[in-house]
This record gives structure tokens, sequence and C-alpha cells, in this order.
């Protein structure tokens, strides 16, 4: 009310102040039933009424949390995950049970091309961890240019490179198989990737 | 200032089927509006039944309402219709002078609850005023004291004009507040 002369504080105190007539509880729930019976709804207690507003908001709510819970964690789990397949390179432990060198998937009708460079390609990698289910025609044959101990994931892709280099196409798509299982996360320089 | 919900978004939660919505809000008016109607009706038995009929006209009503002004305003609005149409039909002589002289004493004619004066001091004479307004300027009261309404609210609701409003709350609170300050009667 824009009118100050029409709002009285002392008598609005004294209004305040008379007696707070109220209807009968039997009006009271006459109405009410009849406003259920509108809407089709069933009585319902007090506490049921205050159960219905909250209870509106309960699964909702529960269910985003959740889905941010989960969320959540798959990142963190994902995270993981990344930086372990970055930290994994440097610290390579032999993996004895891992055909991952070249022996082992040179079949042995590549034996006779390796055997051709077997002395052209040095050595430079001790295979004292190499698993004695190698085959001895593997290990007459070329030098095995990937042997996995202490080998950063950096020095596989020189690796690699080097093979195709050499023309070894069939032990750079090996190696870099065996790369990419290794190190799924790796980005492929773009001279390798496919 | 309430708690919860504005009025308008329970009345339209009620509009959809929400039962608790509409106890939400009759908790809420329920005192006002009765009060509003016994003030008016001069008898709690014929307010009580008033007032019955209100809720139940805004139940009927609940499926066009659109909150197009202040709920109160909408509510008040119904008990005003509903007092209009309990006085066209029963013809009430003092209800006939729903005018706006400013003059018109109708307190002459009306005699004083004295019981209302021996209960209380102030809040006695106070509601005995009440009761002696001109049916006019009391609704304009009461409508802003039980209703919270602004003049243009008031307005609204009684089917006049601000102006018109405005000139009837003044009266009453002119009366009222000289009855305030007039000594207790013995």
């Amino acid at each position: 009310m824009s009118e100050p002369d029409l709002r009285d504080p002392r008598l609005d105190q004294a209004y305040r102040e008379l007696p707070g007539e109220e209807p009968p509880s039997e009006v009271d729930e006459r109405i009410r039933a009849a406003a259920r019976r509108a809407v089709g709804a069933k009585p319902q207690s007090l506490e049921a009424r205050e159960r219905s507003w909250a209870s509106r908001w309960r699964v909702p709510l529960s269910l985003a949390a959740s889905v941010v819970v989960v969320v959540t964690l798959t990142l963190m789990v994902q995270e993981e995950e990344q930086q372990r397949a970055l930290d994994v390179a440097p610290a390579l432990a032999p993996a004895p049970a891992a055909p991952a060198t070249l022996e082992d998937r040179a079949a042995p009708s590549r034996a006779p091309e390796e055997a051709k460079r077997a002395d052209t390609e040095p050595a430079r990698r001790a295979p004292a961890s190499a698993p004695p289910q190698r085959a001895p025609a593997a290990d007459a044959a070329a030098p095995p240019p990937a042997p996995q101990v202490a080998r950063s994931a950096e020095e596989w892709i020189e690796e690699i490179r080097r093979l195709k280099a050499q023309g070894r196409d069939a032990d750079a798509a090996a190696e870099l198989a065996e790369f990419r299982r290794r190190h799924p996360e790796y980005p492929l320089p773009v001279d390798l990737a496919r | 200032m309430t708690a919860g919900p504005p009025d308008e978004e329970l009345m339209l939660a009620y509009r959809a089927g929400e039962a608790s919505a509409f106890e939400a809000l009759y908790a809420r008016h329920r005192g006002s509006v009765f009060r509003y109607l016994r003030r008016q009706a001069g008898s709690a038995a014929v307010a009580e039944e008033l007032f019955q009929d209100v809720w139940l006209r805004l139940i009927d009503a609940r499926g066009s309402y659109k909150p197009r002004a202040k709920f109160t305003t909408w509510l008040f609005t119904i008990a005003h219709n509903r007092l209009m149409d309990h006085f066209r039909a029963r013809a009430r002589a003092a209800l006939v002078s729903y005018d706006d002289d400013p003059i018109d004493d109708v307190a002459a004619d009306t005699p004083r609850p004295d019981e209302s004066l021996a209960r209380k001091q102030v809040a006695a004479r106070l509601l005995g005023a009440i009761d002696s307004l001109p049916a006019a300027q009391r609704e304009a009261f009461v409508l802003q004291q039980e209703g919270e309404l602004s003049l243009e609210e008031i307005a609204a609701v009684t089917g006049v004009n601000r102006e018109t409003a405005k000139s009837r709350l003044r009266y009453a609170m002119a009366k009222l507040r000289a009855e305030l300050r007039e000594p207790e009667r013995t």
C-alpha cells in the first residue's frame, strides 16, 4: 500500500490482539475431505502429508548423487590407468609369460630371412631373460631388436622405425602390435599410426 | 513472510491433482478468511456456512485457476462475492446502505456489543468499533488486516475503483482511531 496514512501501527497492533477466531474443526474436515475427493486423493495424516512432500524429492536427489559418485569414480579410475600406462614403460619388468620378443613371433618360415640379417643387426640387448621356449632357430636369427627390459616407449618407437627403415616390415608390424598392447594410451607418431 | 512455496504455486499444484498442496493453502488462509467473513456476516453460524461455501467454490474453480493476480486477491474475491450473494439473498437492511457516505453512522442504529466491551480493554472496544462501521468501510479495513491486501487489491476484490477503496479505508481508520482514543465508557 503506497499511502502511508492508510497504515496505522497502533491500529494494526490492536487488531492483532483481537481474539483469533477460527473455523470449527468439523468445518475444516468437511472442506479438506471435499478437496481430496475433488482430486481423487485419500485421506492422509499430517505426518503422511509432510512425508509426501519430502519423499517426492528424495528419490531424484538420491539418483543424482549416485550418478555423480559413479562418474567421479570412473574418471578417477581412468586417470589412474592412464598414469599407470605411462609409468610402466621405464620400469618395464621382464614378462616371462609375454611372448613379446621377436623370437617368439618369428615364424620358422622367417628364420632364413633373419639369418641373413644376423650379422648386420647387433645384439643390443641381452636376451638373458628370454624364456627357454624360444626357438633355437630364433636365437640364431637376427638379434631381437626389441627385448622388453629397460626400454622406454620412446626407444621402442625408434626401434620400430629402424625396422621399417630396414625394410623389415613384418618385424616392425609385430613390434608395433606389441607396443600398442603394452602402451595402449601412448600417442603413436603419425608415421606409425594407422 | 510465509515459509514454503508461494500460494500461486500451491494452487497450481492442487489444480494438477496434488491434494497436499490444498492442505498447505488451507492451513495458511483459513483463519483470515474466516475472520473476514465473521466480521462481515454478523454471526458465527452464518460465517461458518459462508466459509465452507467459499472453499468449495475454490475447489470447484481449481481447473480454471490461472495466477493472473495474487492468490489472496482471488481468494478474497471469492469470499466477497459469496458474501454479497448472502446479503442479496437475506436482504439484510444494514447492507443496503453499502455506501461510501462518510457521514453515515450506522453505529447509531446498531447496539454496541456490550459483552465485547466487558471482555478486554482496547481490543474489545476495537471489535465493537469494527462491527459498527458501515459494511463497505468495515470490509475495506478487514481486507487490509486479514488479507494483507494493498489498496489496489482491495479495490479489485470489492469491485470498485482505487479512489473509492481508498476513501472507504480512510474513513474506517479514522473512526477506529477515534474509538481507540476515547476514554472507556462505563
